[in-house]
């Protein structure tokens, strides 16, 4: 074997030593023994190696992607078997046709409360999301968001004084939901519009409700059509510019 | 049910939609996925960054990794097989998305995504260390963050990238010498912009 070859077998091998019982890399670290050269470039190959490994296992990670993942994909437990599983399947069936009947009959219960809602929402806006268009003008934001037949309510004052930067797109339970972004200085604002059918039994607010998640302050009111709601990076005191007024 | 669908923006053109039945019928506990996020979320979001050199689009990415797993998991007969699994298919995914943008919006993005990147420290710092990595073809940038993710070997590389093992060597080798070059040439350009200063 030559020292090259060693080299190049070497490269490969990883910083943390969980390749020293590999047979692949037996003649070539048997190799690092025989020949200074080589040993002397294995050790610093190792301590080059050691040193990106440590940066690359510090890259930050997004706050609450994990959460996001979970949120979204929520498995059911496992039914040890068929027998279990037809009996629970037979039970599910007739616990969701009652649940059926009992929505046909009262339309006030929902299953979907607004704090789901609003957590689910947040979890995107703290990424931040790319946004599918984008315009510093409220018009064609409004002309894209209309060609997509998504919801679209009248702007609250507070944010329509300020410059847009685009629109996106999401989904909650199968509604669409617009997300358009407002930009003033460091502060971003995000509407979030979604039809109240997404969100049953809820009723028309008269005034926002305002609250604050960690370092977020959302504001969410219902109108006849739309549930909105604004989320903002900042204090609630701060935010409150942005939000309709009581 | 849950049902979500996600439209990323032009550039990454990384469409996911979860589907609570095809995962719900899934035989396996919540634990057990709850189990699986933790261990692997982590490193996929790192690889997926190496890939995409986007946060937002590592993050879209990372989280179509899991609702493929969700619908598509179940089939894996090996659970010692589950991490090729998931890295596989978040790398495919990553040739999906890049093979529709491409056709698309052709290749002009490429200036507009080294933009989004953190700029580099005045030394050779974590964030310059990580940008001169994000730097590389992306021929080089797989197999060498997986490498440097410590938790493949060599042939778990190859079988991740679909490519032969020696190939795989050879671009890790030839990775870390361009990486070594990149880390050179920012700690000169350092040095010269201090003595200009």
């Amino acid at each position: 074997m030559t020292i090259e070859e060693a080299k190049r077998i070497l490269a490969a091998y990883r910083p943390g030593d969980q390749d020293r019982l590999d047979s692949h890399f037996a003649e070539a670290l048997l190799e690092t023994e025989r020949n200074a050269e080589l040993s002397r470039w294995f050790a610093e190959e190792r301590e080059f190696d050691r040193a990106i490994a440590g940066h690359v296992s510090s890259v930050h990670v997004p706050f609450g992607l994990k959460t996001r993942i979970l949120a979204n994909v929520t498995p059911r437990a496992d039914t040890k078997s068929r027998w279990l599983a037809a009996l629970a399947a037979t039970a599910a069936a007739l616990f969701f046709l009652a649940q059926l009947i009992s929505v046909w009959r009262d339309s006030g219960k929902h299953s979907v409360s607004l704090s789901d809602y609003e957590q689910e929402m947040m979890s995107f806006v703290k990424l931040p999301p790319p946004l599918e268009m984008e315009s510093l003008q409220m018009a064609p934001i409004k002309q894209w968001i209309a060609e997509r037949k998504a919801p679209l309510a009248e702007i609250p004052p507070g944010v329509a004084a300020v410059e847009t930067m685009g629109c996106r797109i999401l989904y909650f339970r199968g509604y669409p939901v617009t997300l358009i972004c407002f930009c003033h200085g460091q502060t971003v604002a995000h509407l979030l519009i979604v039809d109240r059918a997404a969100l049953p039994g809820l009723k028309p607010t008269s005034s926002p409700a305002v609250a604050s998640q960690g370092d977020w302050t959302t504001a969410t009111w219902v109108d006849q059509r739309y549930a909105c709601m604004i989320a903002v990076h900042d204090k609630p005191a701060a935010a409150r510019q942005y939000f309709p007024h009581t | 049910m849950i049902s979500l669908l996600i439209h990323a923006n032009s550039l990454s053109q990384i469409r996911y939609k979860c589907n609570g039945v095809g995962f719900r019928n899934r035989s396996v506990p919540a634990l057990d996925f709850e189990q699986l996020v933790e261990q692997f979320y982590t490193s996929l979001y790192r690889f997926a960054l190496s890939l995409t050199r986007e946060p937002c689009e590592a993050a879209d990415l990372t989280q179509q990794t899991f609702f493929l797993w969700a619908s598509r998991g179940h089939q894996l007969r090996e659970q010692s097989k589950v991490k090729a699994w998931l890295f596989t298919s978040l790398y495919r995914e990553f040739l999906r998305s890049e093979r529709q943008r491409v056709r698309e919006s052709g290749s002009e993005d490429q200036v507009s995504e080294l933009e989004c990147l953190p700029t580099a420290a005045n030394h050779l710092d974590g964030d310059a260390v990580v940008r001169a990595l994000l730097d590389l073809e992306e021929m080089y940038r797989a197999p060498l963050s997986l490498f440097y993710l410590q938790e493949h070997s060599y042939k778990e590389i190859a079988e991740t990238l679909n490519l032969p093992v020696g190939t795989v060597m050879s671009r890790i080798s030839r990775g870390k010498a361009r990486l070594r070059e990149q880390l050179v040439n920012d700690a000169q350009q350092n040095i010269e912009k201090r003595e200009m200063v």
